[in-house]
């Protein structure tokens, strides 16, 4: 019985949305009638806004910290890589020692959600690439990636470092 | 009516921020940052793009990127972006149109009017483009004002007497320096000057310079044919001179910068502030000549100028402060935040417009804490002071004697722990309370300040529902002086009176535990041998004894020397109480030896003997 009271009850608002509104909408009046009364109507909108904010700004506080303090560790491993690169015609158990490490952080940033953007070759999009340099390649098609300067990651739709990239063409 | 948005419009950055409950908030862009780039472009399938994401692909695609369309402000430029001409206004309107949604997006309602703001020298031609700028963005423009202005209002300057105010703004790309007059509310711009191709990027060009050089020194490799190096050298450039401003030293630190035939090479070079100030103190200079000849133009000499506004996330550096300082005789103005005061006063502006700030609600705070005395003489507070009123706040006391039937409110006001060191604001009395052991009446005490002030303070016996209330108007009557001498006493005094409050509640811990002693001997009587009772009784007498001197680690000892005496006879009689709880008390018993550490003794002495 209740059920059936509740749907009917939501189908009433979904058909006459404005009635609805009209019943809950405060009669706000006229400032020049009465300024106390317009101000506080004012100040509780205000304050319910706040409220709303405060909601928002709190949950987005996790992922703030979370983003900020994954880009403080960026450099370091944008390092790793480097120091890997240098080391590209080695094939010494230091160097599969270090390659490991690299992986291990691969791994820990996936448990946390972190994935790594930018592609030598994908269509370049500002969205999730930063332009730094740009080159003429026939053998590339326009606006696509020459190469990747430095890798983005991003958390969900988060960017917390845009791909460092140059663009051919 | 909706909000009144306040834009900075600037020539590399943008920034929005609004009036809310009577504060500027600035508003963060949908990518969360609290300044937009003022960059415009068209990708190549005719979308436009504003901000960051514009500045990003700005390499790719420079012919459909815009930047610091400010500088054409006013003038008959065009832009032609795929056969259609666009005016400096219509670019500058999709800045204000990305701002305008990011400000809708935070409200959550139409934002349709704007105070935006304007350089200082911008002549009347380019205030009307920036004006028809808003119009085009679906804005009512109600104002525009002079940057300085702004800042100078951020910084609430317009409510102090007149006053001769310098704003000094130096940001990414631009420099301008403003005499103001500010008098009746009525600004004034004396003088302007500036140099519209200097601000912070010169500063980290002269850091990425160095660094290459000391890289070629020790190396004699030249990163400035490097690309890649480059763009590794501007970043750690960046973040070295903001952290100069917050350090002495920093350390820049680029592994695998580049390689040779040898191998790998990295850059890691210290900068110290010193040197950073001796690579940019021409660029300190070049900023200080415009400022002296706006003085000379207001015909005014250092020493008149009352105040110093900073302005720009430049004018963070240390050196340019020092320059200001030295030559103003005077330290500047710091503490908002010098990217965003612009937006911050446009925003009050429009606050003041829209009627938001003048006849605003001024929500007072209590200056100091209000509370009663309880048992013992202790101020125990109810409302902290700066508390925002109207405030109403209970609490439930009780009686401290045994068939009390009349409790004394004493209304107090101050910081101190003690009551009789704070000030007295009023007494009364609640009769009738029905005869009762101690502490089984309920009474609530209720403190009620109004908006004007007035504080109603009522006790309420929540057995009888009998009320008493006094109303107390002089609680405001303390003049500034008298509240801060209250407040600095609390602090003079804090250890001592913390101290003593404590003594208090020692005293009024070994009254209680005395009372409950005797009162549960009395209800268990016959339960309780006399070699039960006897100890306690003993250390009762013993508290007692001590309670009359004035030593309260000696009351605290012997009060918990009565506890432990006291459980131990509990324990007892709620064995007794169970049949059962023999089960239970030899479950108990390995538990107790573990709390009395033995257990955990013996162990010790074992790995010992190994």
């Amino acid at each position: 019985m209740k059920k059936e009271k509740n749907d009917s009850t939501e189908k009433e608002l979904q058909e006459n949305p404005e009635k609805c509104t009209e019943e809950v909408t405060p009669e706000i009046p006229k400032p020049e009638e009465n300024p106390w009364q317009n101000q506080f109507i004012r100040l509780a909108a205000d304050f319910e806004n706040y409220k709303k904010h405060a909601k928002t700004e709190k949950d987005a506080c996790y992922i703030n910290a979370k983003v900020d303090a994954v880009a403080t560790l960026l450099p370091i491993i944008d390092n790793l890589e480097r120091a890997l690169a240098a080391a590209a015609a080695d094939d010494s158990p230091l160097k599969q020692g270090v390659e490991m490490i690299l992986q291990q952080t691969t791994q820990a940033f996936e448990t946390l959600g972190v994935t790594a953007v930018g592609q030598e070759g994908e269509p370049f999009d500002p969205e999730i690439h930063n332009a730094v340099l740009h080159c003429e390649d026939e053998t590339l098609e326009a606006n696509v990636i020459a190469q990747v300067l430095q890798k983005g990651y991003r958390l969900g739709d988060r960017m917390i470092r845009h791909a460092m990239v140059k663009v051919a063409n | 009516m909706g909000k009144i948005i306040g834009i900075d419009l600037g020539t590399t950055n943008s920034c929005v921020a609004i009036m809310e409950g009577g504060e500027p908030v600035v508003i963060a862009n949908a990518e969360g940052a609290r300044t937009t780039p003022s960059v415009v472009a068209f990708s190549k399938s005719g979308e436009r793009m504003v901000g960051q994401v514009a500045k990003r692909q700005a390499i790719t695609n420079p012919d459909r990127t815009i930047i610091s369309i400010k500088r054409d402000m006013g003038t008959d430029r065009k832009i032609n972006i795929d056969g259609k001409d666009y005016t400096p206004e219509m670019i500058s309107s999709m800045i204000l149109q990305k701002l305008k949604a990011d400000a809708e997006a935070y409200l959550g309602e139409k934002v349709t009017q704007a105070v935006i703001t304007v350089p200082a020298y911008f002549s009347d031609a380019q205030r009307q483009a920036t004006k028809n700028a808003g119009t085009i963005a679906g804005l009512e423009v109600l104002r525009i004002i002079n940057e300085p202005t702004a800042a100078a209002l951020a910084y609430g300057v317009d409510k102090e007497q007149a006053q001769k105010i310098m704003v000094y703004d130096l940001g990414g790309g631009t420099f301008d320096v403003s005499i103001l007059d500010i008098g009746d509310g009525v600004f004034e711009v004396m003088a302007t000057n500036g140099n519209t191709r200097l601000g912070g990027d010169d500063f980290d060009d002269r850091i990425m310079k160095y660094l290459i050089d000391e890289f070629k020194k020790s190396t004699g490799i030249n990163l400035a044919n490097d690309k890649m190096a480059m763009q590794r050298l501007k970043e750690a450039a960046e973040k070295a001179k903001i952290e100069l401003s917050g350090m002495t030293t920093t350390n820049i630190n680029l592994p695998f910068i580049t390689a040779d035939a040898e191998g790998p090479k990295h850059l890691d070079v210290t900068l110290s502030r010193a040197k950073f100030n001796e690579l940019t103190a021409d660029l300190v200079e070049a900023t200080m000549v415009p400022t002296k000849k706006a003085m000379n133009d207001a015909g005014l000499t250092p020493e008149k100028i009352d105040k110093v506004i900073l302005v720009g996330g430049s004018s963070r550096i240390p050196a340019v402060q020092e320059a200001l300082k030295s030559f103003i005789n005077k330290e500047p103005h710091k503490g908002i935040n010098p990217d965003e005061c612009v937006a911050v006063g446009a925003a009050i502006q429009g606050g003041i417009l829209g009627g938001d700030v003048t006849g605003l609600v001024l929500l007072d705070v209590t200056p100091l804490s209000l509370g009663v005395e309880t048992y013992g003489g202790i101020a125990t507070k109810l409302i902290e002071r700066n508390t925002t009123i109207p405030v109403k706040k209970s609490q439930i006391f009780t009686t401290a004697a045994d068939n009390q039937t009349s409790v004394e409110v004493h209304v107090i006001q101050g910081e101190r722990e003690m009551a009789a060191d704070n000030k007295t604001l009023g007494r009364f009395h609640l009769d009738g309370i029905p005869a009762a052991p101690k502490q089984v009446p309920q009474i609530e005490v209720t403190f009620d300040i109004d908006a004007n002030g007035i504080v109603n303070v009522s006790a309420k016996d929540l057995g009888t529902g009998k009320e008493q209330k006094i109303t107390i108007t002089a609680s405001s009557n303390m003049s500034k002086d008298d509240i801060d001498k209250a407040v600095a006493d609390a602090e003079k005094f804090s250890a001592e009176d913390k101290k003593r409050r404590e003594g208090v509640e020692i005293r009024n811990n070994a009254e209680q535990l005395i009372y409950q002693s005797e009162k549960s001997m009395n209800e268990m009587g016959d339960k309780l041998t006399d070699a039960d009772k006897a100890p306690i009784t003993e250390q009762i007498e013993k508290l007692k004894e001590t309670l009359k001197g004035n030593d309260s680690t000696a009351i605290k000892a012997d009060t918990e020397e009565l506890q432990k005496r006291f459980y131990k006879i509990a324990e007892k009689i709620y064995a007794q109480q169970q049949p059962q709880g023999n089960v239970a008390q030899d479950q108990g018993e390995p538990q107790q030896q573990n709390a009395d550490g033995n257990v955990t003794v013996d162990d010790y002495k074992v790995d010992d003997n190994d």
